[in-house]
């Protein structure tokens, strides 16, 4: 069991708390959906409810926080929580699945069979989606998600937090975790605490929602009763699906075989073409090979066989305009200004010209307010919206977006799905992975599947979703 | 043989190295040097521990060697006054320098090649050394490929919004590649202790390892750390 | 009332600490070795930039006394093993210069704490890294390298360069340093 009573969180160096006056009770065998906004404070409770706070943040907590009867305050004892962030990949230390998924079990002094029986037994349940003994550094960002969540699967831990889960995974996958998790709590006790912008998909799980906002919670309660008229906002579906004038493609794809090494072949006789004014989406299961062709798109690759041909006056450096999942990779600028003008300053663009563009780009996101802010103190969807501006800004013509809606929430992706119409309506040819079915329903022209590196299916979006 | 001394202790190992280091400073003659490369490579040899990559590492050397060869015939030149004779100097004085770096490299080779790393970390454990060193090494050497990855991802992203190598040399263009990958791994140092710590691996954690029990291949070693002086000590006490 | 900060360091410092040094290694496996082909090695040492960044950065955020000779000794090994013969220093006599700027470095950051916080860096960084090459020229001397006018020379411009290198280095460091230090993921790893 847990309980909170006022709990309440400062960071270091900040005059406000992230959240403030908590006071609930989950019990053994609940299975909790925690959301709100960016920003609001989410993670930050769950940290402290699976008593991983002291570990994982520097502040300062009051109010009482009780976990299994004992003081949480001062920490959770190890093997009480488990716990996968936002960034799985960051979390593995060994060098092969196997040794990943066994390794709490390995430091508990279990003995190599029972390690095994657990590996093989979890694997089992996913069907095997990679061998036992794949490095780690070979399997895709989904399959690293899966690869953390089993590893902390694998201690038995009595609650279990889980960061955006399905930010990687595909729907399939997806849905055998969760049902794996329905039985743990139904069978086992277990609590399990999921973060999660996709309140469809975690209403279908969670049997109680707590909701964050502005830090404080405004809402606790079964989602049956969550309230509608609070504004998710999602991105409208396209009704005007008609494909854009058949002009010469921005971008094709012809005959494209693609491999990360010989032993790996990821890509298999794509051929595909994206006129100006077109959005195509790029969905499928992990390891598919959706970033890959965007990444060939950029020109970050050479295909094994077949070609890709940008329209005539384009190259890949300076018309193709790519937007990757983290914005950490690439922020190191002392203001968002200086941070978004950071292409056009390699293009040598003269100043003027591009303290325009800077400012045009910074108010379609809806960031102009922030233009001497340091970027490093902007939320994780304002940076996602930088690193957007940051593309746009040198105008391409040829748009590749990786996931763009990855830990956003629906505001800001009904407006990133806003903008992405907006550009394709003035003649840029976008080409986007996501496993988000909404946003690709509210934003393609034209939706193709990728299965085993093959398109298996390439379909105008005519129909709006409900 | 090869065996025991494989299995010895990375302890007993690195005391002979850096006893054999030492010897290579203070020995001038050139056969005995010679002999030591000979033996050291014989030992990586028959252990079949002689792979690219210890071709590697002697290719480096030649690569480096017309800078070293240039200084080598400036100093030999200077010191006896004429062309000929000081490249001939400079010459003897660089095959001294290159024998005694190769008795350097293969010592540091054979350490390197028969010392697991699960073996240097029992040591480690085995000295007393706390926890955390041992979670330290043990992250060190894991990370460094990660970090690689790293490295090449930021430079792929940056990449990809105009940053080129000839223009590394401006301050803005450095940051631009120091400051993610710095901040990235910060972010990812935390995610992984906890991961850890939730793990049940801490850096506080406290006890010894089991102890260092010398094996044959311990004392051999050990042996060799003290016989390799016996030349220089013999002729001490006769003179 | 939550704990702020132990005085040992904490699984990520020390996860953090290792991080760094596998980062400058690794930033060195490449530069250093490259640089090394060149004769540019000789004289200027310019991959010496981001290890310092990266030193300093490390010790601002870890400050106290022993973390810059953790640093310059797990290098210096982590050299040994896997790049023995680059950077001029075979095997494990890369710990000789490495023990004795680590050394210099935390002596100074340590004893200039009070009256320079940030400007230590500077002082310990350049006497560091004029000391450091001196300990390295002392051992390739020993090894048989003449100590003669080509020598001295280049050992003098390398030196040089060394000072305007490291220096650039530092400035660097303190300028990200300003832009990072408030964050939370910093004010998570510091120890003060």
């Amino acid at each position: 069991m847990i309980t909170t009573q006022n709990l309440t969180f400062t960071p270091t160096g900040c005059d406000h708390p992230v959240f403030q006056d908590v006071t609930l009770t989950i019990r053994p065998g609940e299975r909790v959906g925690i959301v709100g906004p960016s920003g609001a404070g989410k993670t930050t409770l769950g940290y402290h409810l699976c008593g991983a706070h002291r570990l994982a943040l520097a502040g300062v907590t009051t109010g009482e926080l009780r976990l299994h009867g004992c003081d949480g305050l001062a920490g959770a004892p190890p093997g009480f929580a488990g716990l996968v962030g936002q960034n799985p990949e960051a979390q593995l230390f060994c060098d092969t699945v196997a040794e990943e998924i066994s390794l709490g079990l390995r430091v508990r002094n279990a003995t190599v069979a029972a390690g095994d029986a657990m590996v093989e037994s979890l694997l089992a349940r996913f069907d095997h989606p990679f061998p036992r003994e794949a490095a780690l550094t070979s399997l895709s960002l989904g399959q690293k998600q899966l690869t953390a969540i089993l590893s902390m699967l694998a201690i038995i831990p009595k609650v279990l937090l889980l960061d955006e889960p399905t930010s990687y995974l595909d729907a399939p996958t997806a849905d055998r975790l969760f049902a794996h998790l329905d039985g743990l709590c139904r069978n086992e006790g277990w609590i399990v605490l999921v973060i999660e912008h996709d309140v469809r998909r975690l209403a279908a799980f969670a049997d109680r929602f707590l909701r964050l906002e502005h830090g404080r919670l405004c809402y606790d309660g079964p989602p049956r009763s969550f309230p509608s008229q609070v504004p998710l906002g999602r991105p409208t579906p396209r009704t005007d699906s008609t494909p854009p004038q058949q002009a010469a493609p921005a971008v094709r794809f012809v005959d494209i075989g693609y491999g990360y090494g010989k032993q790996n072949p990821v890509l298999h006789d794509i051929n595909l073409s994206l006129a100006p004014g077109e959005v195509v989406a790029l969905v499928g299961h992990n390891g598919a090979g959706k970033s890959t062709l965007l990444r060939l798109a950029k020109g970050l690759g050479k295909p094994a066989t077949g070609r890709v041909e940008l329209a005539p006056g384009l190259t890949a450096k300076r018309h193709v305009g790519f937007m990757m999942q983290n914005p950490d990779a690439q922020i190191f600028a002392h203001t968002v200004e200086v941070e978004c003008g950071y292409w056009p300053t390699n293009l040598g663009m003269p100043a003027e010209q591009r303290k325009a563009r800077v400012h045009t780009a910074l108010t379609a996101l809806g960031l102009e307010e922030k233009l001497t802010r340091s970027p490093f103190s902007l939320s994780f969807g304002e940076k996602r919206r930088l690193c957007m501006a940051a593309v746009l800004v040198a105008d391409p013509a040829i748009l590749c977006l990786d996931e763009p809606t990855t830990g956003l929430d629906d505001a800001t992706m009904a407006r990133l799905a806003a903008i992405v119409r907006m550009e394709a309506a003035t003649g840029k040819a976008v080409l986007l992975a996501t496993h988000d079915a909404d946003f690709a329903a509210a934003t393609a022209t034209r939706i193709v599947r990728l299965e085993g590196g093959r398109i298996v299916s390439e379909t105008p979006n005519r129909e709006p979703r409900p | 043989m090869i065996a025991a001394l494989r299995r010895a202790s990375a302890v007993s190992k690195f005391a002979f190295a850096l006893s054999v280091c030492a010897y290579a400073f203070t020995c001038e003659d050139w056969r005995v040097l010679v002999g030591l490369i000979v033996f050291l490579a014989g030992l990586i040899l028959v252990s079949k521990q002689w792979d690219r990559s210890v071709t590697l590492i002697f290719g480096a050397f030649f690569l480096g060697l017309p800078t070293l060869l240039l200084l080598f015939i400036l100093g030999g030149v200077e010191k006896a006054g004429s062309w000929k004779e000081g490249t001939l100097l400079a010459l003897s004085w660089l095959a001294l320098f290159s024998l005694r770096l190769f008795v350097f490299l293969f010592v540091d080779v054979l350490v390197v090649k028969w010392t697991t790393f699960s073996n240097m970390l029992l040591s480690l454990r085995a000295l007393g050394l706390p926890s955390k060193a041992v979670l330290f090494a043990s992250t060190m050497v894991g990370l460094v490929p990660r970090v690689f990855a790293l490295g090449l991802h930021v430079v792929e992203v940056q990449g990809c919004r105009g940053l080129e190598a000839k223009k590394l040399a401006r301050p803005r263009n450095l940051l631009a590649l120091f400051v993610p990958v710095f901040l990235i791994q910060m972010r990812r140092a935390t995610d992984l202790a906890l991961s850890l710590e939730l793990r049940g691996i801490a850096a506080d954690a406290t006890g010894q390892g089991p102890a260092l029990s010398p094996g044959i291949g311990d004392v051999l070693f050990g042996l060799a750390a003290v016989l390799v002086w016996a030349g220089p000590l013999w002729s001490l006490i006769r003179s | 009332m939550q704990i702020l900060r132990p005085k040992d360091l904490s699984t990520a410092q020390v996860v953090f600490f290792a991080s760094v040094v596998a980062l400058d290694f690794a930033w060195g496996l490449v530069f250093k070795t490259a640089l090394q082909l060149t004769f540019i090695h000789e004289v200027a040492r310019l991959e010496m930039v981001v290890s310092v960044m990266l030193m300093v950065l490390v010790r601002l955020m870890l400050d106290r006394f022993g973390t810059l000779i953790v640093f310059e000794l797990a290098w210096g090994l982590l050299a040994a093993v896997l790049m023995p013969a680059a950077g001029g220093q075979p095997g494990f006599m890369k710990l000789v210069p490495a023990l004795t700027q680590g050394i210099v470095f935390d002596l100074l950051f340590s004893l200039l704490a009070r009256p320079w916080p940030l400007g230590r860096a500077y002082v310990a960084i350049l006497v560091g890294g004029i000391l450091g090459p001196c300990a390295a020229m002392t051992v390739r001397v020993a090894m048989g390298l003449p100590w003669a006018t080509a020598s001295q020379t280049f050992f003098g411009i390398s030196l040089l360069t060394s000072l305007v290198i490291n220096g650039f280095g530092v400035y660097l460091a303190i300028l990200v340093w300003k832009r990072i230090q408030n964050l939370d993921v910093v004010a998570m790893l510091r120890l003060t």
